[in-house]
């Protein structure tokens, strides 16, 4: 707790006004927590100088901020134009297929949320997927089953780091 | 005040043909209204809430030259500009029109249903411009509705528009952050967090803000139709801000009270102890005269209660000779039943007492460097300094404050800390709790020290800045700082929000020059008519009164509309005083910690049921009107007047007549005019010269608490008070809060959120915990119902 | 990503990156003297370097195509001013500025410290969409390294002014693209845009002063102020000078970004560079610059890249994201597929947008469905006009200008759905299994 209070703290430094700091807050605050949960913003808001519910307001704004909890793994499927063109759709309904689960949405076993996200930038290698925020390019169908026997037996990220 | 203004520099623009000039810079929207009589519909468009934000685009409009339609709301006028609005232009209106029908796409369109409907900027505009039929072929968005936001407000998420009006107000008027918009595009909706009430002191005002049913006073859904009721013009009388507002009354009841927007005054905000707040139920009011038998308090006939309400004050008064009746007020009579006590208390030579603190309520005192409301929107500094949040005291004059800061003005907290303004403050000098005094005289020897174009050399320093700030536990640097930058504002306003000697104020404001400049000083008063009574001629303090009742000097009181018991911080003392005084005659709406103890007990009139005026904190004197009559049949004025008649003094018993009178002897109200007092009233106020005051001792703060206790700040919050305490959705405004410091909270293990107890001499205080990275360690600070004595002790622990 | 060469003929002129690898490491960025038109510019007056950049006649690369150098002209006196750098690209099809951060990073922190100086800026910061994981950390990399060699926070070679540079992560949302809504984002607000006036040249970063470029924009100040802007203008046309990154995408042989001198025309992108369409595949129509700009037909491949080129075409360059549509495509989907991007990243501040792309969206799956009518698209085509051009900002435009595009140009595909009251498409042509609305998990309610 007092790690991420004053890990903020060195945020609101690289700023003019602390409020600016937010978004690098609530990264922070969901690499800690492994999503947003109501106490994040407590803390967020703690933090900064500002009420919960504005910091709940900005992450709700934003795609990348989980409101819910996720899995050990978020796997992250473009389907916006162009990678619509070279078969993202069918790419997740194939991930969509050996998860048990519609996007978004987290398997059984609480190891992978699938989601589908607008375009990444990858755009000339599609179709993307983005696999706990790093980049795999021309994804295809046949890639998915091997990625996800992977993501099962590896643990989430953030611990794996530790 | 200031400089001769230059002329101002005027534009001339066309609005559908019609040729106009106003001055530059004129908002567009207002220009076409007022100028050219064309109006353009805006939902989003609320000038109070800051610069426009263009979201609603009803309001778009051609302008000659530009590639595509504009929204008039963010445009100012500039000379030569042609604009076309949808009276003209084909293509204005095409896009009016669509912009409705995309307002309507999601609308339940349940006017019939709304509380709103009737007085519905929305269902207006769809009358007028709207699309007779719909192209519509899609499912609309449906929520869960209503949904409270808290005990006092509902949601209606359908009707929403997502004008953005209530979230601008708590982000940017309120600054409080709770009430939002979340999630994006077509899902966005307004919440507040995790489920928690929308808290604010102000948030009321989102009611009158929404211009769709979407946000309703939970208190006036389905209770009345815009053509069944009556609004009476009145002012607010919960606090000395004497905000203007209207008051629904529908069948005989009070359903709703809206602002009446006095610029001047209260900006057209209302605080939620003004809007929500009710003497209710009626029935357990006292509504007749209740005179003490063996079996207790009961009703008496007006007539024998007020004949030996005089028979005894006139005995005593003769038996004990002048000042053995004391008549104790405390700011809550209008000036014209304040004149007939007077009246009364002259007759009787008895001793009289509207505040809580005679010495923090010389107002007069202060003449010279009083401050208007308005000169905070003007202010380039703003100083608070005191224990309390100026809300505590005056309600709006919070949201003035943060909107003068917004403006630019350097504003400065010098307290112990924890309260709501110090976040966006410039600056925050922390102090002891209770040395506003000492606080005062520091700042007086900095000023002096600092010199400048204003400052006088002569000012009376009580001793050396670095002692005056160790008295105060103030930083030195902090307070030449600070020092610094009033001496270079050229329109300071300094707001004290304790109860300290007025003289301690005027060394500083003669120090300051504030009688040369504009802004000045305003010190807020504890009662809403405190400085009317005053002004009428009921002066002194209770802690002046109090002494006097200890030692038996006193034999008969007369508590009026006050209950010391509750609301001074010596409340032990007076209830152990007023239980051995001989006479103790109370008049109160309900029973109390006074009429416990009286004797003969007469009924109070209360917030509409009383005409006359009242004086806000700044002098000004505004007219109540009643919209219902007063409980007990007989209007307060009327009987103070037959009272009056027992100890044979007359008084008037018709408001106007007392004014008149007023308006006749009396040169505070000398010149004011009973319809004008009653519209919107104006500031009568010339500033005496200033007279160098004498020099003082500045009264010590507290000493410190024994080791593990802490120093208590506990002004009276602006939620407390009978009408409050009586108001079920008001509950959450007054739920308990104890503020610590985080180092303190940290040293004791108690979380933010937890709840926690403090014990202190007035009771025992249950609340949740808050952290302030600002509040002197040491220190904790609760919103006790009561006055519980700033700056004594208490002890703090998890419950 | 290959980290291969990407660029192929016909650009002799590749200005802004090199030709084959990365230059991640400032040292080898310095070989091939990296950081020169910084010791340039320290030498000019801002004066000198807004006029460096005026006569360059470089036009942003963030998709308006405004001149750098009067916008750099335009920024108010007032102190303190900061340097923005909008790295969000997000506008679908459009991943040049990755390129360039992931290849060139120190030729952006080089036009960063260029720019900074000429505004005497308090600060840059780079907002970067949160996306870019990698590459924000190859950005503070980069960084670390410039700050080692001392060229940010401390005294710039020799003068007292300190530059300082901070990344700052989006957290993925399209309309922080947009500059004021970058603004608002970055001050600690919901990323919404604002009205013009006050405009961020007056009031932008924290409500100081503000100047706000594209990262491609910003990294090719170092090539106009090392070549002179004179002879940076002698590339291109006259309109639109210099070179260009265009990414190419879609169903082409050859996709990446390509850097193309800004005479070159379409047909030399996707045709020549590109490699055309794969094999027995035929051009149906492309998108000439982000999937907010109406398409051009293959008849219209000869147009010039230039921004005035693609105007007169009919179009606009925008982003410089190219996508290349073969003939098996459904428009219909095409269209919805656009839609449903615009509906989502939406902001909801203003009404038409608000609610216009969820009605046109839809309309769209309507149709796309095989329901609705033949009237129903000519309200669709009224709604598009209903919210294009009376937007608080242009993302309603962005919407509805390719949608009435795709049914103006394939209105008969359009009325093809309606009246076989499904998609007439095979199995599988693109897109075949299109998934239902992205929309977020119900939102839950609140109690008190
Ligand atoms: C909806 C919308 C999205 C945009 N997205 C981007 C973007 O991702 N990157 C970018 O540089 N500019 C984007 N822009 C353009 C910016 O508003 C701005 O014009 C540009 O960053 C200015 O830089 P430049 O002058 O260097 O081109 C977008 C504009 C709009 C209206
Ligand atoms: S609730 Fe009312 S005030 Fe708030 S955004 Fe909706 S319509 Fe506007
Ligand atoms: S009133 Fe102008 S956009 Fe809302």
């Amino acid at each position: 707790m007092a790690e991420l209070y004053e890990a903020i703290q060195r945020e609101i430094a690289k700023y003019p006004d602390r409020r600016g700091a937010i978004l690098p807050a609530l990264h922070l605050a969901q690499e800690h927590y492994g999503w947003l949960p109501p106490e994040a913003f407590e803390a967020v808001g703690e933090a900064l100088d500002l009420s919960p519910a504005h910091c709940l307001s900005v992450a709700s704004f934003y795609d990348m901020f989980f409101l819910q909890p996720v899995g050990d793994h978020v796997v992250e499927v473009c389907t916006n134009l162009s990678c619509a063109l070279v078969g993202s759709d069918r790419l997740l309904r194939q991930f969509e297929r050996e998860l048990g689960v519609h996007a978004p949405g987290t398997s059984e076993d609480g190891k992978v949320t699938l989601r589908r996200v607008e375009c990444l930038g990858g755009c000339g290698w599609g179709p993307v997927v983005m696999v706990d925020e790093q980049y795999q390019e021309h994804f295809q169908p046949e890639d998915v089953a091997p990625l996800l026997t992977e993501l099962r037996s590896t643990p989430r990220p953030s611990e794996s780091h530790a | 005040m200031s400089a001769t203004q230059p002329a101002t520099e005027t534009v001339t623009l066309t609005v559908d043909g019609r040729e106009i000039t106003v001055p530059k810079g004129t908002p567009l929207v207002v220009a076409a209204a007022e100028q050219a009589g064309v109006e353009i519909p805006v939902f989003c468009y609320e000038p109070r809430l800051g610069p426009p934000i263009g979201a609603c685009r009803m309001c778009l409009v051609e302008i000659e030259g530009a590639p595509k339609l504009q929204a008039a709301c963010t445009l100012s006028c500039t000379d030569g500009m042609v604009v076309k609005t949808a009276e003209t232009s084909e293509q204005a209106k095409d896009a009016q029109d669509g912009v409705l029908e995309f307002m309507l796409l999601n609308h339940p369109l349940d006017c019939p249903v709304c509380d709103k409907g009737g007085e519905c900027p929305l269902q207006d505009l769809t009358f007028r411009y709207g699309p007779g039929n719909t192209r519509m072929t899609i499912p609309k968005r449906t929520y869960e509705k209503p949904l409270p936001i808290s005990p006092s407000i509902v949601l209606d998420r359908e009707r929403c528009i997502l004008c953005y009006r209530c979230t601008r107000f708590s982000g940017d008027v309120a600054e409080d952050g709770e009430l939002v918009a979340r999630e994006r595009g077509a899902q966005s909706v307004i919440a507040t967090f995790a489920e928690q009430p929308y808290a604010n002191a102000f948030s009321g005002n989102v009611t009158e803000l929404c211009p769709v049913g979407a946000l309703l006073p939970t208190a006036y859904r389905f209770k009345a139709r815009p053509w069944e009721i009556v609004n009476v013009p009145t002012v607010c009388t919960g606090c000395a801000t004497g905000c203007n507002t209207w008051a629904t009354l529908r069948e005989n009841k009070v359903e709703r009270i809206l602002s009446r927007n006095h610029p001047d005054v209260d900006d057209g905000w209302l605080c939620d102890k003004g809007r929500f707040a009710r003497f209710e139920p009626r029935d357990e009011r006292i509504a007749t005269p209740l005179v003490r038998e063996q079996t207790g308090l009961t009703a008496a006939a007006w007539d024998d209660a007020l004949r030996t309400v005089g028979q005894r004050l006139r005995h005593h008064s003769s038996l004990a000779g002048p000042g053995g009746v004391a008549i104790v007020t405390g700011g809550s009579l209008t000036n014209e039943e304040a004149l007939g006590w007077k009246a009364i208390s002259d007759s009787l030579a008895a001793r009289t007492a509207s505040a809580p603190v005679a010495a923090a309520a010389d107002w007069e005192s202060l003449a010279a460097y009083a401050a208007s409301l308005v000169a905070v929107d003007d202010a380039d500094a703003v100083v608070v300094i005191g224990d309390q949040e100026p809300a505590d005291r005056a309600g709006t004059l919070d949201l003035r404050i943060r909107k003068a800061r917004r403006a630019g003005a350097h504003l400065a907290i010098v307290g112990p800390g924890g309260t709501s303004l110090e976040r966006d403050a410039k600056s925050f000098i922390s102090t002891l709790p209770g040395a506003g005094s000492a606080v005062l005289a520091a700042l007086t020897a900095a000023v002096v020290e600092a010199g400048g174009e204003h400052v006088r050399s002569d000012a009376p320093t009580a001793g050396s800045l670095e002692s005056l700030a160790t008295a105060a536990g103030a930083e030195v640097g902090q307070l030449r700082e600070l020092a610094g930058a009033l001496t270079a504002a050229q329109r300071p306003v300094l707001i004290v929000t304790d109860a300290v000697d007025t003289a301690d104020i005027a060394r500083l404001a003669w120090a300051l020059g504030l009688d040369r400049r504009a802004g000045g000083v305003l010190p807020l008063p504890v009662g809403a008519n405190e400085r009317g009574e005053r002004a009428v001629g009921l002066v002194g303090g209770w802690d002046e009164v109090l002494p006097a009742l200890e030692a038996g000097t006193i034999k008969a009181i007369v508590l009026v509309g006050c209950d010391p018991v509750l609301e001074s911080a010596d409340g032990e003392r007076w209830q152990l005083a007023l239980a051995q005084t001989e006479a103790v005659i109370s008049v109160a709406a309900f029973t109390n910690g006074v009429t416990s103890q009286s004797q003969i007990v007469l009924p109070l009139d209360v917030e509409h049921e009383r005409d006359g005026t009242v004086m806000n904190l700044e002098g000004r004197v505004q007219r109540v009107r009643p919209s219902l009559a007063p409980v007990s049949g007989v209007p307060q004025i009327e009987w103070t007047s037959r009272l009056a008649g027992f100890i044979e003094v007359t008084t008037p018993a018709s408001p106007l007549k007392a004014f008149t009178a007023l308006a006749e002897s009396n040169p505070a109200f000398a010149g004011l005019s009973w319809t004008e007092a009653g519209d919107r009233a104006e500031l009568q106020r010339e500033r005496p010269a200033a007279e160098r005051p004498a020099a003082g001792k500045p009264a010590k703060p507290a000493k410190a608490p024994e080791k593990g206790a802490f120093r208590l700040v506990a002004p009276r919050p602006l939620f407390s008070g009978a009408a409050v305490e009586r108001t079920a959705s008001l509950a959450h405004q007054r739920a308990g809060i104890v503020v610590l410091a985080r180092a303190d909270a940290e040293r004791l293990g108690i979380a933010r959120g937890a709840q926690v107890v403090v014990r202190h001499a007035a009771g025992e205080h249950v609340g949740t915990a808050q952290l302030s990275r600002r509040l002197l360690p040491g220190t904790v600070r609760i919103n006790w119902r009561g006055a519980a004595g700033t700056g004594s002790t208490a002890v703090v622990g998890a419950q | 990503m290959p980290e291969g060469p990407t660029f192929a003929e016909p650009a002799a002129t590749a200005l802004l990156l090199p030709f084959a690898g990365s230059r991640r490491e400032l040292a080898e960025y310095e070989t091939h003297g990296g950081y020169g038109s910084l010791r340039k510019a320290v030498g000019m007056s801002s004066q000198e370097l807004v006029d460096e950049m005026i006569a360059s006649n470089l036009r942003g690369r963030g998709g308006a195509g405004f001149p750098a150098g009067r916008k750099a002209s335009f920024l108010a006196q007032a102190e303190p001013r900061y340097l923005v750098i909008n790295a969000d690209e997000s506008e679908p099809g459009t991943f040049k500025d990755r390129e360039i951060i992931l290849r060139n990073p120190h030729a952006l922190i080089e036009g960063v410290l260029i720019y900074l100086w000429m505004i005497r800026g308090a600060a840059a910061y780079i907002y970067i969409r949160g996306e870019y994981a990698k590459e924000a950390s190859i950005l503070e990399g980069a960084i670390a390294q410039a700050r080692e060699r001392g060229y940010v926070g401390a005294p710039l070679l020799g003068t007292d002014y300190v530059p300082e540079i901070v990344v700052h992560r989006g957290a993925g949302a399209y309309i922080c693209g947009e500059e004021t809504a970058l603004l608002s984002s970055l001050n600690g607000d919901r990323g919404q845009p604002t009205a013009k006036p006050p405009f961020p040249a007056v009031s932008g970063a924290f409500k100081r002063p503000t100047l706000l470029n594209n990262v491609e924009t910003v990294a090719t100040v170092p090539t106009i102020i090392g070549m002179g802007g004179a002879a940076y203008a002698g590339v291109g046309t006259e309109q639109s000078t210099g070179t260009k990154l265009f990414s190419l995408s879609g169903h082409v042989q050859r996709p990446g970004n390509y850097e193309m001198p800004l005479s070159a025309t379409y047909r030399d992108l996707i045709e020549v560079v590109g490699g055309g369409l794969p094999e027995g595949r035929s051009l149906k129509c492309f998108v000439p610059g982000g999937s907010s700009m109406p398409v051009l037909m293959p008849e219209q491949l000869d147009t010039g890249l230039a921004f005035e080129a693609v105007v007169a075409a009919g179009s606009m360059a925008g982003s410089g994201a190219v996508i290349v549509i073969d003939e098996r495509t459904c428009m219909v989907r095409f269209a919805l597929r656009t839609a449903e991007f615009y509906m989502h990243e939406s902001c909801g501040k203003c009404t038409p947008c608000r609610e216009g792309t969820r009605w046109i969206v839809e309309l769209l799956r309507r149709m796309e469905a095989g329901l609705g009518s033949s009237e129903e698209i000519d309200l669709l085509l009224n709604i598009c006009d209903r919210v294009e051009g009376n937007c608080l900002c242009v993302l309603g435009d962005a919407c509805a200008m390719p949608v009435r595009s795709h049914i103006r140009n394939f209105r008969a595909e359009f009325e093809e759905h309606v009246t076989l009251g499904r998609c007439p498409c095979p199995d599988d042509a693109p897109m075949a299994e299109l998934y239902p609305p992205l929309l977020r998990a119900p939102l839950p309610m609140v109690t008190v």
